[in-house]
């Protein structure tokens, strides 16, 4: 079965998210920031008259911070019946991957938890968009997010200190979050 | 399988009928306690009873139109009942009361039947047996004390039949609730002036209510030489006792009969769609006669309705869509003065600058017109409380006034359904804990009974509601040491605190539960979820106690939930919106002169060390120093007053309160947010919750 994915990057590693959750992808505005909030915990901001709160991967992932360039992004993912902003570095494409080129786990991860990742795709490189990475390979590694585990924390460290409730999101019912999160398991 | 009850109404009706019903089982049961509270007040008992027989009387007509006929003869019944406390057959002791209460309660079942549409199983009838039987022995009784009974032993039929007229006069009584009834009466034989008598005594009827028809008729009576039984159909109010005694008061009365007389309904109700609606008041009658009778109840019959029922969620959407109205204007606004100052002043821009201050005109009196609808008063809520109070009181062993003042003020009905929970909290805990028992207050010289005080009133913008006992209240060293047993503060943290500080510690989540707070200071149950419900309406709740007098609780409410007025204020490179109803006064902070005490900022202000909070350090935001002149906003949250360090004031701004993502739980100082004018996103200051936490924080000697 195919599946398709929105790829982004963030420190030059592709990750991918069920295109199913994803709800829009917006520019990066003008963000409020929450104060006590966890580090990773980016602000707030305005999405038609609504209040978006932001998370910033890069620092969910333990990559160095980065101030924002012409590319940033937010994709506003809609997980269990809550909307999330998630800013990435850039979004480049949505591709669709069949489940054969799908591996449960990878090998080697550098730099993201794996409790984070429901797959590795393993996925033909398109020649246009190749520019600035290794040309060795044959075949580029796209991350799979487990949308699920990157928006709840239990990570006491980001809590210290602050009443910080994602662990309070409403039951991430396994049924609401579609695909991606639960079809993969091995 | 259960059976499936049956009722004349559609699904769209059921929200209006649970309202009317809800409004007069409400009605009987506030009207019950009344009773009960004035029972030795005989003209405060009759009002109350006035009440409580209507709300009955109405809603016996409704269970009867959706069908439901056991629920309509249980309220006949208790509406008999207190028609007997009116006429003063029946005394209004503690039991009986309870038994209407019980019976009051009953109907709230019955009325879910037609909800649920499931059998509830309550044996009704043997309900409203137990009822009679009472009224019957209680009317024997009173008939029985009142004298003897004169019998009549004539011919009991009806002498004439009843004109149209009559009839629809008749039928118009029935349906205010009166009674009808068929008075044969003959003066003794041989009296001197049995006529006279006659007449006497159809005028001792008169004054009970109103004659619909007579026979021999008034005039007849005065020229009339032998004597003739007199034939009466009376419409009042009263029952048959209480006609029997008028009667028995005329002297030279052979004998007298009160019998219950039944109109032909099918024929009236024919009539009545023909006719025209009567006029109730006897014409060409003498000035003092018409005066006499109590006013029968006015008919509205063809009175114009002036009040629509309006769906609370169509209400509420209808207020979001001003929020929105409210931003935008504030959006035009920034549009035209960026137009201004791009291109100066022109027609184009005073056009638009003249269009815009009409169109803020319409859309204040709009938001003014649709807060107007929203408002009620927090009567509604209040009502529910006295059986409450009651309740808890009588399980408590314990004796309670209860006292309601400012029933009338109004406030946002989103407001008054979300503080119903944290004031049942706080009325249990007066009654239960707060109070001592009789004895116990006997011996300290305290009045036997205890007052429990709940109060409504606007202050400063704001609805202040206060729940206040004169019971044995708070005592700090014990709510230190139990917050110290519960781990919440060091020893030598609990020992810092003042005596208000210490009590307000309990608002403290796990300071109340288990048996652990009853035991030692006798409060706080849940008192922390009164805290953060009261917090998530953007109030806040605070108790003044003196141990042997009393607590006071007082909550503080918004008006309105939907649009908050504030100050925004530039902090860093982020804007926060500061409720205007906690704040003081603003100053620019380069006309005061910043001292140290004890190594912390203050200034000087009104005659006191004002503590200053830089809200930069506080919130932890590294950037540089914002926009703008440096000034303190001086808030207040009951007796603190705190100076907040902000980088620059931006102006005033009615903001449209957003709420936050569910993702962002309880943030330390702040209540919600919302978005501004430019579409930028601001956070809202929790006056009293920063005020809280700076003071918490001072303790540990960290940011003041």
């Amino acid at each position: 079965m195919d599946r398709q994915f929105v790829i982004f990057t963030l420190a030059d590693e592709s990750f991918g998210v069920a295109i199913a959750l994803v709800e829009r992808i917006i520019e990066l505005r003008s963000v409020a920031r929450v104060p006590f909030a966890p580090d990773f915990f980016h602000g707030v901001v305005n999405l038609d008259d609504r209040v978006l709160p932001v998370l910033d991967l890069r620092k969910r992932f333990g990559f160095p911070a980065q101030p924002p360039t012409r590319e940033t992004r937010l994709l506003v993912v809609a997980v269990a019946g809550v909307r999330v902003g998630m800013r990435v570095d850039r979004v480049t494409q949505v591709l669709t991957v069949s489940d054969a080129d799908i591996e449960p786990l990878p090998p080697i991860v550098a730099t993201v938890h794996s409790h984070f990742i429901t797959g590795i795709a393993k996925v033909a490189r398109t020649a246009p968009e190749s520019e600035g990475m290794a040309q060795a390979e044959e075949r580029r590694l796209i991350i799979l997010l487990n949308l699920r585990k990157v928006l709840s924390t239990d990570e006491k460290a980001a809590l210290q200190g602050w009443d910080y409730t994602l662990a309070d999101v409403p039951e991430w019912a396994e049924d609401a979050a579609p695909e991606m999160l639960t079809d993969l398991k091995v | 399988m259960r059976d499936i009850l049956k009722f004349d109404i559609e699904d769209n009706e059921i929200e209006i009928f649970l309202q009317d019903v809800n409004e007069h089982l409400e009605a009987m049961e506030s009207g019950l306690l009344r009773l009960e509270q004035d029972g030795g007040e005989p003209a405060e008992s009759q009002e109350s009873l006035q009440t409580a027989f209507r709300a009955a009387h109405t809603l016996k007509a409704i269970a009867a139109a959706v069908g439901h006929p056991r629920m309509a003869e249980l309220t006949h019944t208790i509406e008999n009942t207190f028609e007997a406390l009116r006429e003063g057959w029946l005394r209004p002791t503690a039991a009986l009361i309870d038994e209407l209460l019980a019976a009051v309660d009953t109907l709230r079942v019955l009325r879910d039947e037609v909800v649920t549409r499931e059998p509830s199983g309550i044996d009704v009838p043997a309900l409203i047996h137990w009822l009679q039987e009472m009224l019957s022995e209680a009317m024997d009784v009173s008939t029985a004390a009142a004298g003897p009974q004169l019998a009549w032993n004539g011919d009991l039929s009806s002498v004439i039949a009843l004109s149209e007229e009559q009839l629809l006069r008749a039928q118009a009584y029935v349906e205010q609730g009166w009674h009808l009834w068929e008075i044969h009466l003959a003066a003794k034989p041989g009296a001197f002036a049995p006529l006279a008598r006659l007449l006497q005594a159809s005028m001792a009827l008169m004054e009970l209510g109103e004659i619909i028809v007579q026979n021999p008729a008034q005039a007849d009576l005065l020229n009339k030489e032998e004597t003739v039984p007199l034939w009466v159909i009376l419409a009042t109010d009263t029952y048959a006792p209480t006609v029997e005694a008028q009667l028995r008061d005329i002297t030279d009365i052979d004998g007298f009969s009160v019998q219950p007389y039944t109109l032909n309904v099918s024929e009236a109700a024919v009539l009545s769609e023909v006719a025209e609606p009567v006029s109730l008041t006897e014409p060409g009658l003498p000035e003092e006669l018409t005066a006499a009778p109590p006013a029968p109840p006015t008919i509205t019959g063809l009175g114009r309705e002036k009040t629509v029922r309006i769906d609370v969620e169509r209400l509420d959407a209808l207020m979001n869509l001003v929020g929105e109205l409210v931003t935008g204007r504030t959006r035009l606004a920034q549009v035209e003065t960026m137009l201004r100052n791009q291109y100066g002043k022109g027609t184009m821009t005073t056009a638009l600058s003249e269009l815009n201050s009409d169109l803020g005109r319409v859309v204040d009196q709009l938001q003014e017109e649709v807060m107007q609808a929203r408002m009620v008063p927090i009567a509604q809520l209040f009502s529910k409380f006295p059986r409450l109070i009651r309740d808890v009181a009588r399980t408590a062993h314990k004796e309670v006034d209860f006292v309601i003042e400012g029933e009338a003020t109004e406030l946002d009905r989103a407001v008054i359904e979300l503080i119903g929970d944290p004031l049942v909290h706080l009325l249990r805990n007066a009654v239960d804990h707060g109070l001592e028992s009789t004895q116990v207050r006997t011996a300290m010289g305290k009045a036997a009974r205890g007052t429990v005080r709940l109060s409504a009133a606007h202050e400063e913008g704001n609805v202040v509601i206060t729940v206040q006992d004169d019971g044995r209240g708070i005592d700090p060293a014990h709510v230190r040491q139990a917050a110290v047993q519960r781990g919440l503060l060091s020893e030598d943290a609990a020992a810092k605190l003042d005596a208000h500080e210490a009590t307000a510690l309990i608002f403290e989540p796990n300071f109340s539960t288990a048996d652990h707070v009853t035991e030692v200071s006798g409060r706080g149950v849940g008192l922390d979820v009164v805290r953060t419900n009261v917090k998530r309406l953007g109030g806040a709740v605070t108790v003044d106690s003196t141990i042997g007098q009393g607590s006071t609780f007082r909550l503080s409410l918004p008006l309105t939930l939907a649009i908050l007025q504030t100050m925004l204020v530039n902090v860093g490179a982020e804007v926060y919106a500061i409720p205007l109803t906690g704040i003081i006064e603003s100053l620019y902070l380069a006309d005061w002169k910043v001292s140290r005490v004890r190594g912390k900022s203050v200034i000087y202000w009104r005659g006191q060390a004002l503590p200053l909070l830089p809200l930069q350090d506080f919130f932890a935001h590294e950037d540089g120093a914002g926009e703008g002149k440096p000034a303190v906003v001086v808030v207040a949250w009951g007796k603190q007053r705190v100076g907040l360090r902000v980088d620059g004031l931006i102006g005033k701004e009615e903001i449209v309160i957003k709420s936050m993502s569910p993702l962002v739980g309880n943030v330390p100082g702040i209540s919600g947010c919302t978005i501004l004018g430019d579409g930028r996103v601001a956070l809202i200051v929790d006056v009293p919750g920063l005020i809280g936490a700076a003071l918490q924080a001072r303790r540990q000697g960290e940011v003041l």
